[in-house]
C-alpha cells in the first residue's frame, strides 16, 4: 500500500513543509518554513504556492491568541521591521526531510546573526576557532 | 584507552540525570530521612532516563536530528514554542542550581562564601564552553565526576548493616513518624531529579555534534548502558551513605556539606578531599550540559546554525543563546536565593514537565519517515508507554502534593 | 495577484451547505503540478490537527495505546476539495453537505 504521507505528489503542507528546517545551497541553516505563501493567478481555479516566509516576524501570526500577541509586542520592542523574509517557491528544491533551497539565503536573513558576530561574539577572542580547523 | 575514553559521554550525561546537584541533594536527604525505603525509585529513573535517552540517541544517529527539531517539526510553531518556554525555564532554573553547587563545593573546599565564588564560577563555565574543545571537556568532566565513587567506598567502609539497608529497600513504606503524602512527594523529587530533561536534550544534540550516524550506533547505545547505570548506583551510595549516617541521628540534609559528610566519616580527609572534587566536577559538568541543552534548544527551535564544535563566530546566536542562559543562571543563584532551595523547585518543577519532552520522543521514535527499519521495536514501546503513564500521573500529581505536603516539611 | 498565508486559513471555522459545523482548517493540501509548482487541491478539516501533524496515518506507526488515542483525535477529520468550496470567508463554506465530504484528505480526486 502506497504510504499517503510519503507520495511526492500529493502532500499536505502543515505536515510536510511548515516547520521544517531550511538549508540554502551552501548548506547554511537559514532558519525555518514559518508561513507558506498562496497566490491566484488570472486563470487559476485554486490557488497555487507562491513562497515560502522565514525569520521570527513570520511566527508572529502563527502563534495567534495571547502568546502571538505577546511575540508581536516584543519584536516591536525589538525594533526587527520590514517584515518576514520571502523565499519564491522556484528556488525550493523540496520540503521533506528538510527544506532545501536552490540559492543562497537572501542576505536579511542573517542580519541578527551578523548584527551578533560583528558586535558581540567576533570580539571576543577566539570566536573563529572550532574543534577541528576544517570547520 | 580510546575504549575507557568512548563511554565518558555516556557518564557525564549520567552525571546530569543522577549525580547533578539535584540529585545529590535529592537522594542525600531522602536517605537521611525515609532511609532506604525510597531507594526503589532510583533503578526505575535509570531504565525510564536510560530508554528515552537511547531513543533520542538513535533518532539523532539515524536522522542527524536533534529532539527540539523536530519538536517544532512535529508539534507546530504554537506548541513547540510553549514547550520551548517550560523547558528553557527549567533548564534555566537547574543550571542556577548547579553553578549554586559548584559554588558551594568551593566553599567547602575554601571556607570562602559560596556567593563570592558564583561570579568566578560562571567565568570558568564560560571559558570552558568557549575555548575547550567537545570531547575534551566530555572527557575531563566524565572522568573526573567518577571521583564520586569515593560514595561507594565510604559505604564499605563505614560497614553498614547490609542486610537491614536491603530490608529497608524491599520495604517501600514510609518510616515512623512520616505520612504517605510526604513520602511520595519525595518519590516524585528523586523520580523528577534522575528524569530531568536536559540530559536528554544534551545527549541527543551532542550526538548531532560529534555526528553519529548509523555505525555509531553502537556506541552511544554502550555509552546509555554503561553509563547510567553507573551514575545510578552511585546515587544510591549517596542515598545509602545518608541513611547510614543520618538517619539513626535524625539529622536533615539542608546544605551541600552534608551530603559529602558521610564520606569524611568513612574515609577521613582523603575521602573528603576525592569526594569534593567529585563534587565540583559533577555540579560543573551538569552545569555545562545545562547551558548548552538551553542554547540547543533555543536555537534547534528557531532553526538556526548551533554546535560548541563550530567556531563562536560561524553560530553566534547560538552562542550568544548559552552566554545570556549563563547571565540569567548567575543572576538567579546572586539574588541569595538558597541554592538548595532552587535545586529542589527545579527537579519538582522538572517532574512536572517531563511529559513535554518524553511525549515527541516516543512519537518520533515511531516514525519510519525519520527511522526506517530503527524505529522502536514492540518490548521498548511497551515500556516507553508504560514510562508515558507514569510520567503523565506524576506531572499531574506533583504539584497538588507540593501544595499539599508544603514543599515536603 | 491576490495571496493569502496558509497560517491566515489554518483554524478558520468551517460550515457545510447547510450551516453544519465542520470543525476548522487544520491543514492544506496541495499537489505537485508538471512545471513543478505546487496547486492547492483542498483542506483538511476536524476538530485537531494533533494525530495529522504527528504523522498518523502515515509514516507514524504508534504504541496500541497512543494509537488509540490519535485514532480518536482523528476520527473528526474530512477532507474538503477546493471546488466544493463555496465561499472562503472568516468562515469557510462548502458547496455540499458534509456528508458528502471524503474522510481522508488523501482521498484526493486526481482529475
Amino acid at each position: 500500500m502506497p504510504d499517503p504521507d510519503t507520495t511526492v505528489e500529493v502532500l499536505r503542507l502543515g505536515f510536510a513543509a511548515l516547520d521544517r528546517q531550511i538549508y540554502d545551497s551552501d548548506d547554511r541553516p537559514v532558519g525555518k518554513v514559518d508561513d507558506i505563501e498562496l497566490a491566484w493567478g488570472e486563470a487559476d481555479t485554486a490557488p497555487r504556492v507562491s513562497a515560502v516566509l522565514t525569520d521570527t516576524a513570520a511566527l508572529g501570526p502563527r502563534l495567534s491568541g495571547r502568546l502571538g500577541r505577546a511575540w508581536a509586542a516584543f519584536l516591536r520592542r525589538a525594533g526587527a521591521g520590514g517584515g518576514p523574509v520571502r523565499i519564491p517557491i522556484g528556488s525550493v528544491v523540496e520540503f521533506r526531510p528538510a527544506t532545501r533551497l536552490s540559492m543562497r539565503a537572501p542576505a536579511r536573513v542573517w542580519a541578527a546573526e551578523d548584527w551578533l558576530r560583528e558586535h558581540v561574539i567576533g570580539r571576543i577572542p577566539g570566536a573563529g576557532r572550532a574543534d577541528d580547523p576544517g570547520q | 584507552m580510546k575504549r575507557v575514553l568512548a563511554f565518558t559521554l555516556g557518564f557525564l550525561t549520567a552525571i546530569g540525570g543522577f549525580l547533578d546537584v539535584g540529585d545529590l541533594v535529592a537522594n542525600s536527604l531522602v536517605g537521611a530521612r525515609f532511609g532506604m525505603s525510597l531507594a526503589w525509585v532510583l533503578p526505575v529513573g535509570v531504565v525510564g532516563a536510560a530508554l528515552f535517552t537511547e531513543m533520542s540517541a538513535r533518532v539523532s544517529a539515524i536522522s542527524g536530528r536533534a529532539t527540539f527539531d523536530l519538536v517544532r517539526e512535529r508539534m507546530g510553531a504554537r506548541a513547540g514554542l510553549a514547550n520551548l518556554l517550560a523547558s528553557y525555564t527549567i533548564t534555566l532554573l537547574t543550571l542556577a542550581a548547579e553553578i549554586g553547587g559548584v559554588a558551594l563545593a568551593l566553599e567547602i573546599a575554601t571556607s570562602v562564601h559560596y556567593l563570592l565564588w558564583v561570579p568566578v564560577v560562571l567565568v570558568l563555565v564560560w571559558i570552558v564552553l568557549w575555548r575547550l574543545p567537545f570531547q575534551a571537556m566530555e572527557q575531563t568532566y566524565g572522568l573526573l565526576g567518577l571521583a564520586l565513587v569515593a560514595f561507594g567506598v565510604a559505604l564499605w567502609q563505614l560497614g553498614p548493616d547490609w542486610g537491614a539497608l536491603l530490608g529497608g529497600a524491599l520495604h517501600p513504606a514510609p518510616p515512623p513518624g512520616e505520612d504517605w503524602p510526604t513520602w511520595w512527594y519525595y518519590a516524585i523529587a528523586v523520580f523528577g531529579a534522575a528524569m530531568t530533561p536536559y540530559t536528554v536534550l544534551f545527549f541527543s544534540s551532542s550526538g548531532v555534534e560529534e555526528g553519529w550516524t548509523k555505525k555509531d550506533l553502537g556506541q552511544a547505545r554502550t555509552n546509555v548502558f554503561i553509563g547510567f547505570p553507573l551514575g545510578g548506583l552511585l546515587a544510591l551510595a549517596v542515598m545509602a551513605c545518608a541513611a547510614v549516617v543520618f538517619m539513626p541521628a535524625a539529622i536533615q540534609v539542608e546544605h551541600l556539606s552534608q551530603v559529602a559528610l558521610p564520606v569524611a566519616a568513612g574515609l577521613g580527609r582523603i575521602g573528603l578531599a576525592v569526594v569534593i572534587v567529585g563534587l565540583f566536577a559533577a555540579t560543573f559538568g551538569a552545569a555545562l550540559e545545562a547551558a548548552l541543552a538551553a542554547g540547543y534548544s533555543v536555537s534547534q527551535y528557531f532553526g538556526w546554525a548551533w554546535g560548541k564544535a563550530r567556531a563562536p563566530a560561524s553560530a553566534p546566536r547560538f552562542h550568544s543563546a548559552v552566554l545570556l542562559t549563563l547571565l540569567l543562571g548567575t543572576a538567579v543563584i546572586l539574588t541569595s536565593l538558597d541554592p538548595i532551595k532552587v535545586t529542589e523547585y527545579s527537579i519538582v518543577l522538572s517532574a512536572a514537565a517531563l511529559p513535554l519532552t518524553y511525549l515527541p520522543i516516543l512519537i518520533v521514535a515511531n516514525d519510519r519517515d525519520y527511522l526506517g527499519e530503527h524505529v522502536n521495536s514492540r518490548v521498548t514501546n511497551a515500556l516507553a508507554t508504560g514510562y508515558l503513564v507514569l510520567v503523565l500521573v506524576v506531572s499531574v500529581a506533583t504539584l497538588p502534593l507540593m501544595v499539599y505536603t508544603k514543599a515536603g516539611q | 495577484m491576490p495571496t493569502i498565508l496558509v497560517s491566515d486559513l489554518l483554524g478558520r471555522e468551517v460550515r457545510d451547505s447547510r450551516g453544519t459545523a465542520l470543525g476548522r482548517v487544520q491543514d492544506v493540501v496541495v499537489r505537485r503540478t508538471a512545471d513543478g509548482g505546487y496547486e492547492v487541491v483542498g483542506l483538511v478539516t476536524g476538530r485537531s490537527s494533533v494525530a495529522g501533524r504527528w504523522g498518523y496515518g502515515g509514516s507514524l506507526a504508534p504504541p496500541p495505546l497512543l494509537r488509540a488515542v490519535l485514532r480518536r483525535l482523528r476520527a473528526h477529520e474530512r477532507y474538503l476539495r477546493w471546488d466544493h468550496i463555496a465561499e472562503l470567508g472568516e468562515t469557510v463554506r462548502t458547496s455540499v453537505p458534509g456528508e458528502r465530504l471524503g474522510r481522508r484528505w488523501s482521498d484526493v480526486d486526481p482529475a
